[in-house]
């Protein structure tokens, strides 16, 4: 036989459940602008039943009402991991995209003021100077071209070194702020483990997990382990609900299939990573903790953004510098010193106005070698425009030595880097080409990316972000459910107030 | 979710329009290599081949203007020599007087001189009888005037090198026309060589000679003089050919400028009309997601309740 009161009592949980439940929807309709927030929901479950009689020796169950189970977040892990590897990718290809953009504008092909019009220019004044030999005024050109020739390098070279440097930054900052996360998510980790045996889920707690480990994923790519679910799934960890999620492991996958713990779940500790480099500023290995890693260098060492950064500025591979802005640099001194080389022999061959021979130090360097960056007209030629050689007989109206020169446009010459007996102008467009393939590749590989990185990310949302639709419809559900629940309070109490102060009045 | 997925169209319609709209403006169908790499790298071949028969034309031109100089100038010599052949047939008679010869002497004199300065005619400051010694005059007119009044002193003394088959043969030569190489000058010697000089101080002294009756020793001339006036009529000929090579290749590079402006205006213009009907029709695809995404994203549930 139940109690009297049984009937209130179911009310009053029921008031109560619903409350927390319309507390919850409140919630989410107050986050539904929160990045990375997961839709959370109250689960019911009904309370205890109890066994009453039902007279003439029937039995039967009745129920006594609801309570909140618990508030768990509507997530799916899947979805989760299939993003971040998405994300991985698209930061990847993104981050290579925009170093590549910068070379883009920097090599600025085809244009009015690139290196090939440069060359264009330099040429055309040769040609003119070949004409007109014993003319101080195409003389002039020529130098004022050679100049222009010699700064349009200089200027390329610098200006790729500056990206270069900001690459390297770039590497820097990213590297920090991968430790960050590791941190943080390795905090999380202690916070999660304080709550989860005392029987709550600590959803905040989730999200913000999830937020840094979504974080994370544009870095570097990375496996998330659990750690605690053995435990928890055999009750070995207090109170703790069988859909806690516990603590993680972080395992940063590299290049050569080897793991690195980054986050020890169980430990409590995360590491702090460090890229080593050469004598010459170029990144040459991986430092956990201070302790370099033995990692096959063959693809690398970093994944994500790390990895497109550390390629397109440069990093060692099987002892050679490998990276798309070292290798522009390398093929823009290779074409400045073959070119310098090349014209420089010419020219020594040639006769001035006095007889003698031309200087082989037309073009000269700043420094030591000729470079894209030090290439610069030589002394001589600056000192007077005599010293352009242009005859083969030493007379000054003889040309053959100017034509000579122009002719040089045309010539194969052999890169010996490169391995190519071409002429210059056709070095450079491969040059160009090589680039902008590389560019547009990349472009096209990370829109695919962007594309499934999207989908991934809208079915993840219409798993857990908050709609106001379906937020409304539950409010609506639970406030009747509320106003339902008064009700019964209400009759309940109408019944006892009969019995009480109704009954056992007869003939009053 | 929504509204991310309508972002997301509208970010990328708004690329789309403005790619065309870069392509209107600037009128080329790429603005960076990686857009297209065949056309940023043949774009930098033609360019290349545009600015080269464009200096091809220059130069042709420059050869065009020393050869036509050097026609005039040799037709100027041509009259020069028929006129002291036509004194000298007319002294050649023997009805003239020593008295009237002196003064036919003296015309010639100063129409060797004046064959003496056509030899040293400048182009553009450069002398274009004297092979690669473009500085200095062939010529030298003291010297040549010293020989008329000498009584027979060397011939090299005319020469300001004093022997002029040196560098003074040497050909000047422009390109003009990829691997095309042309002559633009002459050798002076079958003009004003020696022999020319030689001929007609050998006239002018028959001239000056105080006799009244050498009239066949200078009808002897006449044989020299046309031999001396056959040469400078070859070499013009000669040259007029090439002229004519000029004017063939001169009309050549025009229609190859043509045809490297028509390829590269082909790869990398674009055509207005179609970039402006693909931006019309992007505009119409454009305001139809604007127009969905505002109604998509206005209503909802909450608008309906109370």
């Amino acid at each position: 036989m139940g109690s009297t009161f049984m009937g209130l009592e179911t009310g009053r949980r029921a008031l109560t459940t619903n409350q927390w439940a319309l507390q919850s929807t409140g919630n989410n309709i107050a986050n539904a602008g929160t990045e990375g927030f997961s839709r959370q929901r109250l689960v019911m479950g009904t309370t205890e039943q109890l066994s009453i009689s039902l007279g003439s020796g029937r039995n039967g169950q009745v129920g006594t009402g609801v309570r909140g189970e618990m508030l768990e977040r509507i997530r799916d892990v899947m979805l989760d991991k299939q993003y971040r590897d998405e994300v991985t990718k698209v930061s990847y290809y993104g981050t290579k995209e925009a170093a590549f953009g910068r070379m883009e504008d920097i090599i600025n092909e085809p244009s009015e003021t690139g290196l090939s019009k440069a060359f264009d220019g330099f040429w055309e004044s040769l040609q003119t100077l070949s004409t007109n030999p014993q003319d101080s005024g195409a003389r002039s050109v020529v130098r004022q071209k050679a100049e222009t020739l010699t700064q349009t390098f200089n200027y390329m070279a610098k200006a790729i070194n500056q990206v270069k440097s900001d690459l390297k930054s770039e590497v820097e900052v990213s590297t920090k702020k991968v430790n960050d996360l590791l941190k943080k998510i390795n905090n999380i980790n202690v916070e999660i483990h304080t709550v989860e045996p005392l029987g709550a889920l600590p959803n905040a707690l989730y999200d913000e997990r999830d937020r840094y480990l979504d974080e994370l994923s544009q870095y570097v790519d990375f496996e998330k382990v659990s750690v605690d679910a053995q435990a928890i799934g055999s009750g070995e960890m207090g109170n703790a609900l069988r859909n806690a999620e516990g603590r993680i492991d972080i395992e940063l996958k590299m290049p050569d299939g080897t793991k690195i713990k980054a986050v020890d779940g169980k430990a409590s500790t995360a590491v702090t990573l460090r890229f080593t480099e050469n004598a010459d500023g170029i990144y040459n290995g991986l430092e956990v903790n201070g302790v370099a890693q033995t990692l096959d260098k063959t693809n690398g060492f970093a994944t994500g953004r790390l990895s497109g950064l550390l390629e397109m500025y440069g990093q060692e591979r099987d002892g050679k510098a490998v990276g798309e802005y070292v290798k522009m640099e390398r093929q823009l001194d290779e074409m400045a010193k073959t070119f310098a080389d090349a014209f420089n022999a010419a020219h020594a061959t040639n006769l001035k106005k006095d007889g003698t021979l031309g200087t082989n130090a037309f073009f000269t360097s700043t420094s030591v070698e000729i470079t894209a960056a030090t290439i610069s007209v030589g002394a001589d030629i600056k000192a007077s425009l005599d010293n352009i050689a242009t005859s083969t007989d030493g007379n000054i109206g003889d040309s053959q030595g100017a034509l000579k020169l122009a002719k040089m446009k045309t010539a194969s010459i052999l890169f010996t880097q490169s391995n190519t007996t071409t002429t210059i102008g056709s070095f450079y467009q491969n040059v160009i080409g090589d680039m902008a393939v590389s560019t547009d590749q990349v472009g096209r590989l990370g829109k695919s990316a962007a594309v499934l990185m999207e989908s991934a990310d809208q079915r993840r949302m219409s798993m857990s972000a908050v709609s106001i639709d379906e937020e409304m419809t539950m409010m609506i559900q639970y406030q009747h459910a509320y106003n339902a629940a008064a009700r019964n309070i209400t009759t309940v109490d109408e019944m006892l107030d009969k019995i009480i102060n109704g009954m056992g009045l007869v003939g009053r | 979710m929504l509204t991310k997925t309508n972002i997301g169209h509208l970010s990328s319609s708004y690329q789309r329009l403005s790619t065309l709209q870069e392509q209107l403006i600037s009128g080329k169908k790429i603005q960076r290599p990686s857009e297209d790499p065949v056309v940023a790298m043949q774009g930098v071949r033609y360019r290349t081949e545009v600015r080269e028969v464009e200096q091809f034309k220059k130069n042709a031109s420059e050869a065009t203007g020393w050869m036509d100089l050097t026609d005039s100038a040799l037709n100027e010599v041509t009259s020069a020599m028929s006129r002291i052949r036509e004194l000298t047939t007319q002294a050649a008679t023997d009805t003239y007087d020593a008295t009237q010869r002196k003064a036919i002497q003296s015309e010639v004199g100063q129409l060797i001189e004046h064959i003496g300065t056509l030899a040293n005619t400048k182009y553009n400051e450069k002398g274009i009888f004297n092979g690669t010694k473009t500085d200095t005059p062939f010529v030298s007119m003291d010297g040549l005037r010293d020989y008329l009044a000498s009584t027979a002193g060397p011939v090299a003394g005319v020469f300001t090198d004093g022997d002029p088959t040196g560098k003074e043969t040497e050909a000047i030569q422009y390109e003009v026309s990829s691997g095309i190489e042309v002559q633009v000058n002459i050798s002076p010697i079958s003009v004003f060589g020696p022999g020319t000089f030689q001929t007609l101080k050998t006239v002018y002294d028959a001239l000056g000679t105080n006799a009244d009756n050498n009239g066949a020793a200078l009808s002897g001339m006449l044989k020299d003089i046309d031999a001396m006036l056959n040469g400078a009529v070859e070499t013009r000929a000669d040259l007029g050919a090439r002229v004519n090579r000029m004017d063939l290749n001169t009309s050549r590079l025009e229609d190859q400028e043509i045809i490297a402006k028509t390829v590269m205006s082909n790869n990398e213009d674009i055509e207005a009309e179609k970039v402006i009907m693909d931006l019309k029709s992007y505009e119409t695809l454009h305001r139809a997601a604007l127009s969905a995404g505002a109604r998509i994203i206005q209503p909802t549930l909450l608008d309906f309740l109370r």
